[in-house]
């Protein structure tokens, strides 16, 4: 057995907790799984069906983590995991799996298959099975901070232009404010509007924040790849960062698995709760809109939907907050159906969008998307992360739609009641 | 006094049932305890909703289909809950079952009556040969089933055809046919902690902890 494979069936040994078990003792192959997951639906392939997706882990804890299942095994009725199983599976585990977690809620018996593929990574990873792409990504970020590669420069530009815009001043590395703001790389590089509309919104609402030099990239490769250690130095970045800076909190901003990473993996990766909290931004612009701290003016009188990212509404549990926002600026806002909880997925996420083999099935995955959006005939769609907006802006161009894709927090800012709309309305008057 | 059926209605009822019951008693606990001592780890996220109050909400909650998904495998939903009810009424509002809880345990509840029990059988049944076809047929579930499924299949539906046919007499001697059916039962009993038909047991656990992972997060389950 190579030191590799060897590696990598002792992360997925290493998985295996009560949960784990007790998923696998309830699966009684009814297939529901299937019904829920988007690449299935999509291609009509059974060899999609989520649970199948697991059978190397299935087997490795029915070998070894059963009294039965090693009797079997001592007999050769279970066969051991080999590197070809491991090789066969990769495009299973990464290539069609989004980890939107739809199969987690359909699931009879209450499996949460979602949380296992993320555990069966492990084990892929560490045995040298996983897109090339995404361990690109990895080696980008531990070693040059984001996995974009050099951002740091990047955003000095985007803040100076997001000064420029607005007025309002935006301090690097400034000890003992409200927040701490962490954006994704996809938001430094393709939406830096986001930067002025949150300067808008917390200047209003009278928070202080800042940015820190050292933790300024809140995506985590790790949990798309499947790497306990990257991920845990990624979330350890940020914690340091703004221990170090003594604020109250840290803003999650509009990236999925960023807040899965920081939010609700982190405290576990790093062992200990923070000093700080974590709050996603459409939570705080909600919770600001609650306190009355955050008013609008005027509504947007376009036909809005939203689309709701997995990782932050199924996977997050941010479900009304969107809504709420939405329903304040926008005259005309429809849902599409399973809006909410129960969403297709962009087909994007998890780290299908940066796997390049994965292009065409993630096409094919769109169309379910495609179809609910058909119905509805939105002018634009709404969305609170980064790389859905990025994922969705590819996909509509690939299916010829003329849909235009938006940000919540830039769209909020919009309509923000504050003198540079003021100002603004004047100048369109004159 | 040489009668072979009832001799072995004596022995199916006696000791095998006592051993049959041992097995399933013992091999639930060592199943249970398996997955117990792997352990989890404490969740350090502070939690948005609440998640024991959600994990137990879940076990129930979970029972009932996600809105619209019933179309996309009938047989497999519609299929599954009659033959989970049907099952269940067959074997818990039979008068001479009860009295069986009656004898062991000393309560007692009403029996349901006979065209409720026969109808609720023969649907179980039927039920359960609905679900084997699609089996057979839909890819997903023909890709998924193993020698297990059909082995469960199996032991599920002996113990509701021999009640059938011991109860109303319909064929063979009925002393035979009553042997058959306990031996059919003490079969499912031994079956039960090493086979699928586990989850009757696990769903409990797996449904709760689904409902703390999601309930942690405040999100829905």
């Amino acid at each position: 057995m190579s030191a590799t494979l060897e590696r990598g069936l002792n992360a997925l040994r290493e998985q295996i907790d009560a949960p784990v078990a007790s998923f696998f003792s309830s699966c009684v192959s009814c297939g529901l799984c299937a019904e829920a997951c988007i690449f299935y639906r999509s291609t009509e392939d059974p060899k999609y069906t989520p649970i199948r997706k697991l059978d190397l882990m299935r087997r490795i804890w029915s070998r070894e983590f059963t009294l039965l299942g090693r009797i079997a095994g001592m007999f050769g009725l279970v066969k051991p995991v080999t590197d070809d199983d491991l090789k066969e599976w990769e495009t299973l585990v990464y290539d069609s799996c989004t980890m939107c977690g739809r199969c987690s809620l359909v699931c009879p018996v209450g499996n949460d298959i979602t949380m296992m593929i993320r555990k069966m990574r492990e084990g892929m990873s560490a045995s040298g099975h996983a897109p090339v792409e995404l361990i690109g990504a990895a080696e980008r970020h531990t070693d040059k901070g984001s996995p974009m590669g050099e951002l740091q420069p990047a955003l000095h530009a985007q803040v100076k232009h997001a000064i420029a815009e607005t007025g309002i001043e935006i301090e690097f590395d400034k000890p003992g404010v409200d927040y701490m703001v962490i954006l994704s790389a996809q938001e430094i590089a393709e939406f830096p509007d986001v930067l002025a509309a949150m300067s808008r919104i917390f200047k209003k609402a009278e928070l202080t924040w800042t940015i820190s030099n050292e933790a300024f990239e809140a995506t985590n490769v790790g949990i798309q790849l499947g790497n306990r250690d990257v991920a845990r130095m990624l979330v350890q970045r940020v914690v340091d960062a703004a221990e170090k800076l003594g604020v109250k909190g840290v803003i999650s901003p509009e990236c999925g698995h960023a807040y899965q990473a920081l939010r609700w993996e982190g405290p576990n990766l790093i062992g200990r709760p923070y000093k700080f909290e974590v709050i996603h931004i459409i939570e705080l612009l909600d919770k600001l809109r609650g306190e009355g701290k955050l008013k609008t003016k005027g509504k947007n009188s376009q036909k809005l939907t939203f689309h709701d990212p997995c990782q932050i509404n199924r996977r997050g549990g941010i479900n009304q907050e969107p809504r709420r926002l939405m329903n304040m600026i926008a005259e005309n806002f429809v849902e599409t159906d399973d809006a909410g909880t129960m969403n297709w997925c962009c087909g994007g996420g998890g780290g299908v969008g940066a796997n390049e083999r994965a292009e065409p099935l993630r096409h094919q995955a769109f169309k379910l998307k495609k179809t609910q959006l058909d119905k509805v005939e939105p002018e634009a769609i709404v969305t609170m992360c980064a790389y859905c907006h990025h994922t969705l802006d590819n996909v509509l161009e690939e299916f010829n739609m003329e849909q235009e894709v938006l940000g919540l927090t830039e769209l909020v800012a919009e309509y923000l009641d504050d003198d540079l709309n003021d100002k603004n309305a004047a100048g369109a008057d004159a | 006094m040489n009668n072979p059926a009832f001799d072995l209605l004596m022995w199916a009822r006696g000791p095998a049932f006592d051993i049959a019951l041992i097995v399933f008693i013992g091999g639930i606990v060592l199943r249970v305890v398996e997955i117990i001592i792997l352990g989890r780890k404490k969740d350090m996220a502070p939690p948005k909703g609440n998640p024991v109050a959600q994990g137990i909400r879940t076990i129930f909650s979970r029972s009932a289909p996600r809105e619209g998904l019933v179309k996309f495998a009938p047989i497999t939903y519609v299929g599954g809950y009659i033959f989970h009810l049907g099952f269940f009424i067959a074997f818990f509002f039979f008068a001479p079952h009860i009295a069986l809880f009656t004898d062991a345990f000393g309560v007692s509840w009403p029996a349901a009556g006979r065209v409720i029990i026969e109808s609720a059988t023969a649907l179980a049944v039927l039920a359960l040969i609905a679900l084997t076809y699609s089996r057979f047929t839909d890819p997903v579930r023909k890709a998924l089933t193993t020698f297990d499924d059909y082995v469960v299949l199996l032991l599920s539906a002996l113990p509701l055809i021999t009640g059938y046919v011991a109860v109303n007499k319909l064929f063979g001697d009925p002393t035979m046919m009553m042997a058959i059916h306990i031996l059919s039962v003490n079969a499912l009993l031994i079956a039960f902690p090493f086979t699928k038909l586990m989850h009757a047991v696990t769903f409990v656990m797996a449904r709760y902890y689904n409902g703390t992972i999601q309930g942690r997060k405040g999100a829905e389950s």
